[in-house]
């Protein structure tokens, strides 16, 4: 009888921690006022990843889930690409804090959102695979340049209970999704 | 007695009987005569060839089985090619000038066909606006889509296996719907203004050629049904190339004060498609998928909204593949239903103080 609980509780345990994900890492500045900040541009992440478009899509629910979050007010995506444009920035994960501060002025915005998606894949293991996303962002200030809040997270994998009933997987775009909602999340509670 | 209690019953089950009018019948004979049309030719975003050829005489048939006075593409060929008139993205109000003074036309139909599949199961989709050649308002628009499986019973009877029957179903539907719109209808000026939009169209990442289009024109029905005035593309298209900008997923403050300016609308939406694929593989597991963004933009450039969405044809499929979506054309518009469900609520305080300030109840 023994046996059978110390076996149930070592396999419920590998099992539970084997589809627990790694938690955001994040830094925040801890003396800087965010209530100073009412409205931000989120500048079109970088994409790393081979998934064409996984840039786009990031990009684009993070302004959705600024908006849901109703912390901040968002500058039109096409506002800022304007703004990038006058100011000659191809790599736009990589900027100056001259250039942060023109950015900001340019389109109104105390801060900027930065980020790069690290990975976004599908892996592969025998027959079943998981779609993975990691996710890098950050926000500076516009009236110095210096980075307030930066957070790195990877969502993927299957739940807990998909895993042990060997449900469907999730689609890029919903763990795109999720990741974006848990790096928000760092920032606004 | 009984004789005259027999007659009245009589003539009751023969009334209840006999065949309500059809569409045709109600549809312009009701309401006055119908205005002379236009029809430019169809846009071609399916990416098969062939497409256009197809569509266009079955519109001139349901128009003709109408009584719908109207000028075909073939007719206006050496006028639109006297001006330059190009139609792909829409009509400019000086063409449409153009094209009243010509050849006399009220109404000009504007069309696209967004999805042409010849398959195992095969499938349509056409969109099409009309717009006002005087006010420039586009005065109705629809977009129907089909499959070959959509009307499929037990043992897959009335299910159509044939492209050209699939397509000549899909007009007859889009004309229906369009036909109480071939009378020019007039405004009552004290009416409270309707909120207007500009579409610019969205980005298309996707794989699928014109993707950006054939959404943006589906954006532009379901606005329309819902009460929204929206401008015409070709007006919007206009003016990004005079300022020499690219029309595609978004708008900067400049050229959102120019629109207000030229247009005077209240709202922008714009986006991006990801993800515009049809059904392939298997008849009984195909399932098209969709997925897009779109925003929001009020007239003093407020990000006011954003919505993202995804969806595959089997999302709402039941037991033995009920609720499974087929169509493409479909399942985009079920989305595009639920974003405009939000601008609504979005924008229904700004409509309300619209229609105070206009005095209407």
């Amino acid at each position: 009888m023994k046996r059978f609980r110390t076996f149930f509780l070592a396999t419920g345990s590998a099992l539970f921690l084997g589809c627990a994900g790694i938690g955001p890492t994040t830094f925040l500045h801890e003396t800087f006022d965010f209530g100073f900040v009412e409205t931000v541009a989120v500048i079109p992440f970088e994409n790393l990843s081979s998934d064409q478009g996984a840039g786009y899509r990031a990009t684009r629910f993070f302004v959705t889930e600024l908006l849901a979050a109703e912390a901040f007010d968002v500058v039109e995506p096409g506002e800022v690409a304007r703004a990038l444009e006058k100011q000659g920035l191809v790599r736009v994960a990589e900027l100056t804090e001259a250039q942060a501060v023109a950015i900001g002025k340019e389109v109104g915005a105390q801060a900027l959102v930065l980020g790069t998606i690290g990975e976004s894949a599908t892996i592969r293991s025998g027959t079943s695979s998981v779609n993975v996303v990691t996710l890098v962002v950050r926000m500076v200030e516009t009236e110095q340049g210096v980075t307030v809040w930066s957070t790195s997270h990877t969502e993927g994998g299957r739940g807990f209970w998909a895993t042990l009933l060997g449900l469907g997987n999730r689609s890029q775009g919903e763990v795109t999704r999720r990741c974006v909602e848990k790096t928000v999340r760092t920032l606004i509670q | 007695m009984i004789q005259v209690r027999r007659l009245s019953l009589l003539t009751t089950l023969l009334a209840a009987v006999a065949p309500a009018p059809s569409s045709a019948d109600a549809g312009v004979a009701q309401g006055g005569p119908a205005a002379r049309t236009a029809v430019l030719l169809f846009s071609n975003f399916s990416g098969t060839s062939r497409a256009p050829a197809t569509v266009m005489p079955l519109v001139y048939r349901e128009l003709e089985a109408r009584g719908v006075p109207h000028l075909s593409h073939i007719t206006l060929r050496p006028i639109l090619r006297q001006h330059r008139i190009r139609t792909v993205r829409g009509i400019t109000g000086p063409e449409a000038n153009l094209l009243r003074e010509g050849s006399q036309v009220e109404l000009l139909l504007l069309g696209s066909c967004d999805v042409f599949l010849d398959a195992e199961n095969p499938e349509v989709a056409i969109s099409a606006r009309l717009v006002d050649t005087e006010t420039m308002r586009v005065v109705s628009a629809q977009s129907v889509a089909a499959t070959g499986e959509d009307d499929a019973g037990l043992f897959s009877v009335g299910r159509i296996t044939s492209l050209d029957e699939l397509a000549g179903r899909v007009v007859a539907r889009l004309v229906d719907d369009l036909e109480l719109s071939f009378q020019r209808p007039q405004r009552d000026p004290s009416e409270a203004p309707l909120p207007t939009v500009a579409i610019v169209p969205l980005d298309n990442t996707s794989k699928a050629r014109g993707a950006g289009e054939v959404v943006s024109s589906q954006l532009l029905s379901e606005l329309l049904t819902r009460g929204f005035e929206v401008i015409e593309p070709g007006r919007v298209n206009d003016l990004f190339l005079r300022n020499g900008r690219v029309l595609r997923g978004g708008v900067d403050r400049e050229m959102l004060a120019r629109m207000s300016e030229a247009f005077g609308m209240d709202f922008v939406v714009t986006g991006e498609v990801e993800t515009f694929r049809v059904g392939r593989g298997e008849l009984e597991t195909a399932a098209p998928s969709f997925a897009f963004g779109a925003r929001l933009i009020a007239a003093d450039g407020t990000l006011r909204m954003s919505h993202d969405e995804a969806r595959d044809g089997r999302d709402s499929e039941h037991l033995f593949g009920l609720g499974r979506r087929r169509s493409l054309g479909e399942l985009s518009r079920d989305s595009l239903k639920r974003l405009v469900r939000r601008i609504v609520e979005e924008t229904e305080e700004s409509v309300a103080i619209a229609r105070r300030t206009h005095g209407s109840p």
